[in-house]
């Protein structure tokens, strides 16, 4: 965090896009309630600047203009509406893309903080001013995520918190968390890290801790808060994927939020939302797949993400127990993006043509548990034999080493290929005077690749 | 009926008695253009009063599951059935009687909707159209249609529970209604187990899975239409993921002898050969399911397993690494 930026932004806009039937009633009886709570607009926008600009449809128009709810906003912070009517995409998803864009604009030009809300969520009381608060510290994006939860069950046991004067929802956080868990969408089951199932996105993973709530690491998190420096007109894609990096110099200006006290939010959903795929799966099929998840989808930022906790808990810290969860998921992160780092190296391996070191690799991944042997993720060299050599050498003596028995042998041999750090060739052959280096030097991700002339037994 | 010049050539030739060209002209058409229901049904009329009476009813089944809220085929199909003196005539009679009726009611603005993607408007015009005619059969099913739009599964239940009392022939109903039913418990019943472990003495919202009435609505679509693959294939999952492991392979199989160049189906049946320890078959199925898609990852997964247990190494490293390079399938119908 750069000692230019401490210090909050020069005003606030919130920004939600709220359109259809559905989404309107949903923002004005869950969203609009509760961040009109004492501790969110009301704190967030005292002796500031700020608006609130909910862009929309002109046939919701009218419905909005007249919530009770919507002359309390008024009353707080300007309000602003913005009709959308003419802006198209390619569906839904397309759509809300360009209208986050239109809520960016003039962000940076003016020094707005932007609070980019949803329509669908629960804030709980409270979570603002936090935000407030770290944007005041200097950091330039909050980033933040709760659990989903099935709507109609939740929304009943929500109306207790419910003003019956005014209709503001002030929700603790910890009174939501509870809630959550008891409504909890099935998606976040299938993100357990022991669940029997997994779904086709893991985004982010959950280790239970009974009785007191879940510690959760998310690749992708909402971007409740960002302060752009330059223009985002650009921007594509969905705002939690690639968005924080435009706005950040590093990521020591993003501020996470790691324990649901603070910040907390719940989004509501039907149970059959985003439910297209869910298969069955057990530990070493998980860090496979979530390792593919994220060749194919997160971004630099999205990965520093996971390494960032979050304790989301509804009763009373025991510190004891959340730290084994911690170390726990710290560990399993750990092993998602080390299996990573050696499916990028696989597939460098068959772009370079060297098959057998690939399907070596492949085999031991799937069938001989290395990925319960993997280590911490991070730069490394690896040794990589040539095709001749790793073909001969399978059809040899490598042979007697695909056995099951033999497992820890094979594990053992190629363990000798990867070397934590970063060795140059002219290192190696230093190290290793025997080894003959065939092409040297190769980079992948802040590791490097070195093909030599024989495999290391 | 909407024409088509190939269609209208066919029935003259038919008529004119040329019945075998008129057959071959349009499976020759079928084969390029499988979702036409026009030319499907020409051929199930054509069949059955030629004789062929089983080849009728299966060209007549692809029309109901083409169009499925069309009264015509469920009269074809009782007609069909009457011949051969089978007791589903009295469901399809009763299903196309249902839609006739049906057809008197004016849905017009409720599909205009549907078919602007307007599914909000849509839902809200269903149900004005209900409070005037409570059982307007295609107003739920076409309700099921909007709230899958909106992941209400429960409304989609609902609704496509009121189309299966009312079309007891409608496989199409069944199946989709058996796949909703499976997917929401099956989906309540993993969020209550997660839901419990969180809270360790709390007591989640959510009920719990209900196979019987799952499985009830697969035997029924199959009952209707057993020469549907997916719903085959969909009821066979259902089965295996109750621990029936051989009532599952013999809808597989089946399956497969239907749709073999379904490579899902293919990947179905060899996972669960495999499982049974048939492993002839496993890797026979496997292996033509990477024929059919050569990027089917957990068909490579399970050809290297399979290798790997008959100490074919070579072979496994060859599928482990196309496996690796290969995106997860993400189809509903595996079973993974």
């Amino acid at each position: 965090m750069t000692e230019g930026s401490r210090g909050g932004p020069a005003a606030w806009r919130l920004v939600v896009a709220a359109w259809g039937g559905r989404f309107v009633e949903r923002f004005l009886s869950t969203t609009l309630p509760s961040v009109l709570s004492p501790g969110n607009v009301p704190t967030l926008a005292r002796d500031a600047r700020a608006e609130f600009v909910i862009f929309t449809e002109t046939a919701d128009l009218a419905r909005l203009n007249a919530h009770p709810l919507m002359q309390r906003l008024g009353e707080v912070v300007t309000v602003r509406t913005v009709c959308i009517d003419e802006v198209g995409g390619e569906g839904k998803y397309d759509r809300m893309t360009r209208v986050h864009r239109m809520g960016m604009q003039g962000a940076a030009e003016a020094d707005i903080g932007l609070i980019l809300l949803t329509p669908d969520a629960i804030w709980s009381d409270g979570t603002l001013a936090a935000v407030r608060r770290a944007a005041e510290q200097g950091y330039r994006a909050v980033l933040m995520d709760g659990p989903r939860v099935i709507g109609p069950a939740f929304l009943a046991d929500l109306d207790a918190y419910r003003n019956k004067t005014n209709d503001v929802l002030a929700v603790p956080s910890r009174d939501l968390m509870r809630l959550s868990a008891l409504h909890i969408h099935p998606n976040e089951a299938t993100w357990s890290w022991r669940s029997p199932l997994i779904h086709d996105a893991p985004f982010q993973l959950h280790w239970p801790v009974p009785g007191e709530g879940m510690l959760t690491r998310a690749f992708c998190m909402h971007p409740l808060y960002v302060r752009p420096r330059h223009e985002i007109g650009d921007f594509t894609g969905a705002i939690d994927n690639g968005l924080v990096e435009r706005v950040v110099d590093d990521f020591s200006e993003i501020y996470y939020c790691r324990d649901s006290d603070e910040m907390a939010v719940v989004s509501i959903d039907e149970i059959g939302f985003s439910s297209a795929s869910i298969k069955r799966t057990d530990k070493r099929d998980r860090i496979l797949r979530v390792a593919k998840w994220a060749i194919a989808t997160a971004t630099a930022q999205n990965l520093h993400a996971s390494l960032h906790p979050a304790r989301r808990h509804f009763a009373e810290i025991t510190e004891r127990r959340w730290r084994t969860a911690e170390r726990l998921s710290a560990a399993h992160i750990d092993a998602v993006l080390a299996c990573r780092q050696l499916l990028i190296l696989h597939r460098a391996l068959i772009g370079s043509g060297l098959t057998s070191a690939a399907g070596l690799l492949a085999f031991a991944l799937h069938q001989r548990g290395l990925t319960g042997r993997l280590g911490k993720p991070g730069p490394r060299t690896f040794l990589v034999p040539a095709e001749d050599a790793a073909a001969s050498w399978l059809q040899t003596r490598g042979q007697s080493l695909l056995v099951p028995e033999r497992r820890a042998d094979l594990l053992r041999v190629l363990a000798n290929h990867a070397r934590a750090g970063v060795l140059t060739a002219e290192q190696v052959r230093n190290e290793m005077p025997g080894i003959g280096i065939v092409r040297g030097d190769l980079p992948m991700e802040g590791s490097l690749i070195h093909i030599v002339d024989r495999v290391l037994a | 009926m909407v024409s088509s010049p190939i269609i209208d050539r066919a029935i003259a030739d038919f008529q004119a008695g040329r019945t075998a060209e008129a057959k071959r002209a349009l499976e020759g058409y079928l084969a390029a253009h499988p979702a036409d229901a026009d030319a499907w049904l020409a051929l199930g009329l054509m069949s059955v009063r030629s004789g062929g009476v089983a080849a009728g009813l299966a060209a007549l089944h692809r029309v109901v599951r083409l169009r499925p809220m069309a009264a015509e085929p469920y009269r074809e199909l009782a007609a069909a059935y009457r011949i051969v003196d089978d007791d589903r005539e009295a469901d399809c009679l009763r299903t196309a009687a249902a839609l006739e009726r049906d057809q008197t009611i004016d849905i017009g603005p409720m599909l205009a909707w549907l078919r602007r993607g307007a599914t909000a408007e849509a839902i809200e015009s269903g149900a004005e159209i209900l409070r005037r005619h409570p059982s307007a059969i295609r107003v739920h099913y076409e309700l099921a249609v909007a709230y899958q739009a909106h992941n209400d599964y429960d409304s989609v239940v609902a609704n496509l529970g009121a189309v299966v009392d009312a079309l007891p022939a409608c496989a199409p109903a069944c199946k989709v209604l058996g796949d909703f039913l499976w997917a929401r418990d099956r989906l309540a019943e993993l969020a209550r187990s997660f839901s419990d472990a969180v809270l360790r003495n709390g007591t989640s919202s959510h009920g719990r899975a209900s196979i019987d009435e799952v499985e009830r609505l697969y035997r029924s679509a199959i009952r209707h239409d057993p020469e549907w693959a997916e719903a085959r294939t969909y009821y066979a999952n259902v089965l295996r993921a109750s621990a029936r492991l051989d009532a599952a392979l013999i809808h597989y199989r089946a399956a497969v002898a239907q749709a073999p160049g379904d490579a899902v189906a293919q990947f179905n049946l060899a996972s669960a050969s495999a499982a049974r320890g048939d492993t002839q078959t496993a890797w026979e199925a496997a292996r033509r399911a990477t024929e059919l898609r050569p990027d089917f990852g957990e068909a490579h997964e399970l050809l290297a397993r399979l290798a790997c247990a008959e100490g074919k190494f070579t072979l496994a490293l060859t599928h482990d690494s196309r496996a690796l390079s290969c995106a997860r399938f993400h189809s509903t119908e595996a079973f993974l």
